[in-house]
């Protein structure tokens, strides 16, 4: 007997890999990145793409454009890109009897999707326009805010080789990206495909099939799902084992990490496994829902200390470790 | 709600079947560390074993503390599975995804919402296809078989077929009395001689009372000279027997046609002469008239100077006697084998005695030796009691202390310890505490050393009175008059059965002491 929330769930699941098999159609082999991508739009979040150049971040974040039917912008950040830039800024214009006013110039920020690319080649000064626009959803210029379109969604990218010249994204704006996704290289057989889909004369065509009124409903089905307190316990000790003096640090996280995560990880966490629950079909959040999604929610949110950095150790290492030793049950 | 229901019900079945295991675990684990206990005892046990009511203290305790032990530990897990852990591991076995542990979570915190519902619905309809008994089923811990195989060695080693072993299933411990291995197998020795007689019951029941502590070593060696007596009155007969047998083959030995029969007889092989007989009966129609009377007149005066004892063989020798006069070859035949069949009973009637008489002699040992017991026993008893060692070295250096002549000889006067200067004062010394392992060898006594009479200095004791002992006490004269008995034994058999019992302690004393005494010329340079 098929009831309203199984309907509910089945319709959820349909767009979500409509979406995701069109984006496939240009991007290969990065299934888990497309999925978290698309997951991160769902959560009312944002993703920090990291990974060398040519890779296809920015491709992807395009063509999410694309298939969602959304306002789509691109700022390409430099060192002298200025916050007006991207908030825009007020101008002054004849009216028509002559008189001169002000009149707000939209800057690219007023976007569905914002694409955000080279993000740390920027100055923090043009880097934090982007803060209150992330979390609060305005934009606030000389007196007046303006509140921005939903959905809101970043997408930003930042190659993690070329440092010189570069203005690593300060902790507070590294929290409020929802997830953080590493793009690797592709394996060979997924470049062959690459190849033979980007080397010929006609490209790839991806249809649009989620608007944005779907998509605020599917973020509405995303807090629907109920998460027992035993499960919601175990994101707070996975996201407490983060935290150096915490009792319940693990010691890897109290060797190697100057600062946990913040509670906004823990949401994430929350967040994403209520997706992942969904995308399995279950209206339940499991212990193996939070575990899949550690990684992206937590891998920015958790800063090495001077041994940390010294020995070089990836912070994955670290939520590897938690995850192998945080009990399921209290 | 009957889909809550549903999920309570399948937490209930697997928080009980939870409980059972973890149950028959710590159960299982405790016996597996409990019962290495006992083993450890019961082996200690057939080396030394203990008494009857050290088993019973031990068994009473250990069992006690186990018990007590098992029933705390079952106690304390007991609060230990919760709902909560019930649905932890239905989910992680049925890999529900801890889908039984959120809707146990819903139920307990009731939620209006359509997905907590759902949720419920689904859990009770994965609940409805799990099988409990599929996901829990019965196995035996690996420390089950572990406590099982502990069980049986104890079983096992209780029921080791073994002399020192006693059964603490049936709560037995050693008797209060121990025998040495050698007095049990003197004992064994001795029974097996006397078979089924009434002085082997008697030696049993002698055994088992000294064993059980009824009756003291001394009561034992008492009985056991009275059991010997008893055996040995036999043996008087047997003498008798043989005497007479002598005295009968020295007269039928003077008839040229019985002096092999005489011979055998005077030998004791009575089965021969039996045969000697039969074969002068067979012959007895071709014998000349003249040898018959000669036969006649032996047989009759033989028969008639037999002892009492052989009142058996006389009377049928005198019916041989009386056949042959007769000159009837028929009733001589008849006669003749009737004597051989006599002497054949006669033949078997000293076999049983001669082992009644080893068995005597059996007897005798296991007297000896728990005699030297019993002095052994004292012997220690009164070396705890005696002076320290350096008391005893103090003794021996005040012997040291007395003129020496110059070979190292004694000189009148001095203590039997100082004769071979300070050494010997030493050795002196140290035995004077009495103990076997103070025993070392001193210096040698050479041959060439002339002895001298030595004037002894007694030590005045405490309380005590005089007794001028002037004859053996009745307790060691002999019960019997001494006889010339010809033994049976072969020289090596004598030489095994009359060599001295050497306490095992001062065997190489004894050795050394020959070894050393050897003269010089015959030693090997080393």
């Amino acid at each position: 007997m098929s009831t309203a929330i199984d309907q509910q769930v089945e319709g959820f699941q349909k767009q979500f890999n409509a979406v995701k098999q069109e984006i496939a159609k240009v991007i290969v082999g990065y299934d888990d990145i497309i999925e978290f991508a698309i997951m991160s739009l769902l959560a009312s979040g944002h993703v920090l793409l990291e990974g060398v150049p040519g890779l296809g971040k920015t491709k992807l974040v395009s063509t999410l454009s694309e298939v969602v039917h959304l306002k789509f912008s691109r700022i390409q950040f430099t060192p002298d890109l200025m916050p007006a830039d991207i908030t825009g800024t007020n101008i002054v214009r004849e009216g028509e009897k002559g008189e001169k006013v002000l009149e707000f110039q939209t800057g690219p920020i007023f976007a569905n999707i914002v694409l955000a690319d080279e993000v740390n080649r920027a100055t923090p000064k043009t880097q934090s326009a982007l803060l209150e626009a992330m979390e609060e959803q305005t934009v606030s210029v000389g007196k007046t805010t303006y509140k921005l379109e939903q959905p809101f969604f970043v997408l930003a990218t930042q190659n993690p080789l070329e440092m010189e010249g570069t203005y690593p994204l300060p902790e507070a704006q590294l929290d409020r990206f929802f997830m953080k996704l590493k793009v690797d290289y592709p394996t060979a057989g997924s470049m062959s495909t690459i190849l033979n889909r980007t080397t010929r004369l006609l490209e790839p065509h991806v249809n649009r099939v989620l608007d944005g009124p779907q998509i605020l409903d599917m973020r509405k089905t995303v807090r629907s799902v109920p998460i027992a307190r035993p499960i919601q316990d175990y994101a707070v000790r996975i996201m407490m084992a983060t935290h150096p003096n915490s009792p319940l640090s693990n010691p890897l996280a109290t060797k190697y990490s100057r600062c946990g995560s913040s509670p906004r990880g823990a949401q994430a966490l929350v967040v994403g496994g209520k997706i992942r629950a969904l995308l399995n079909n279950r209206v339940y959040v499991s212990c193996d829902d939070i575990r899949a999604v550690a990684y992206g929610a937590l891998r920015h949110r958790l800063l090495l200390n001077f041994e940390g950095e010294a020995e070089r150790i990836d912070t994955d290492t670290i939520i590897k470790g938690i995850l192998e030793t945080t009990p399921e049950t209290n | 709600m009957a889909d809550k229901e549903l999920i309570i019900g399948l937490l209930e079945r697997v928080r009980r079947r939870l409980r059972a295991v973890r149950r028959f675990r710590t159960i299982s684990a405790g016996l597996s560390l409990a019962l290495i206990i006992p083993v450890i005892f019961k082996l200690i046990d057939l080396a030394v074993p203990f008494r009857g009511a050290t088993v019973l203290v031990f068994l009473s305790i250990w069992g006690i503390a186990t018990a007590a032990v098992l029933i705390w530990r079952t106690w304390k897990a007991q609060g230990q599975e919760t709902m909560t852990g019930s649905a932890a591991s239905l989910d992680r076995l049925a890999g529900l995804q801890d889908q039984i542990t959120t809707a146990y979570w819903f139920i307990r915190h009731p939620s209006q919402s359509e997905w907590v519902e759902a949720q419920i619905r689904k859990t009770a309809e994965s609940a409805g296809r799990l099988r409990v008994e599929s996901l829990y089923p019965a196995s035996t811990p690996r420390t089950f078989y572990r406590a099982s195989a502990l069980l049986a060695v104890l079983v096992i080693l209780n029921f080791i077929p073994q002399s020192l072993n006693h059964n603490w299933f049936r709560l037995e411990g050693a008797p209060p009395f121990r025998l040495s291995r050698t007095d049990q197998a003197i004992i064994d020795h001795a029974k097996k001689l006397l078979d089924k007689t009434e002085a082997a019951k008697e030696l049993d029941k002698i055994v088992s009372d000294l064993q059980q502590g009824k009756i003291s070593a001394d009561a034992a060696q008492q009985q056991l000279s009275d059991l010997r007596q008893q055996i040995d009155g036999g043996n008087l007969e047997l003498n008798n027997i043989l005497d007479g047998l002598t005295s009968m083959a020295n007269q039928l030995g003077q008839s040229a046609a019985l002096s092999s029969t005489a011979q055998a007889m005077s030998s004791g092989d009575l089965e021969k002469a039996a045969e000697e007989i039969r074969s002068l009966a067979d012959k007895l129609g071709v014998t000349p008239s003249d040898v018959l009377r000669e036969l006649q007149k032996n047989m009759s005066q033989a028969a008639g100077n037999s002892p009492a004892v052989l009142q058996d063989l006389s009377k049928r020798m005198q019916q041989a006697a009386d056949a042959l006069k007769s000159e009837d070859p028929q009733a001589g035949k008849i006669a003749l084998d009737n004597l051989a069949q006599a002497l054949e009973q006669l033949e078997q009637k000293m076999t049983g005695q001669q082992q009644q008489s080893q068995a005597s002699q059996q007897l005798a040992d296991l007297q000896n030796s728990l005699q030297q017991e019993a002095a052994s026993a004292a012997a220690a008893a009164d070396a705890q009691l005696a002076p320290s060692p350096s008391q005893g070295e103090n003794a021996g250096g005040g012997g040291a202390g007395g003129d020496q002549s110059p070979n190292g000889a004694p000189k009148p006067g001095d203590s039997p310890g100082n004769g071979q200067g300070s050494q010997g004062g030493n050795s002196s010394g140290s035995s004077a505490s009495g103990a076997p392992e103070d025993l070392k060898p001193g210096q040698m006594t050479k041959l060439d050393v002339q002895l001298k009479m030595e004037g002894l200095k007694g030590q005045a004791g405490k309380g005590g009175q005089l007794q001028d002992v002037e004859e053996a006490s009745k307790q060691e004269r002999s019960a019997m008059d001494y006889r010339n008995v010809p033994s049976q034994l072969s020289p090596a058999q004598k030489d095994a059965l009359n060599q001295n019992r050497l306490p095992r302690e001062q065997r190489e004393i004894v050795k050394y002491y020959f070894e050393e005494i050897r003269p010089q010329t015959a030693k090997p340079i080393k």
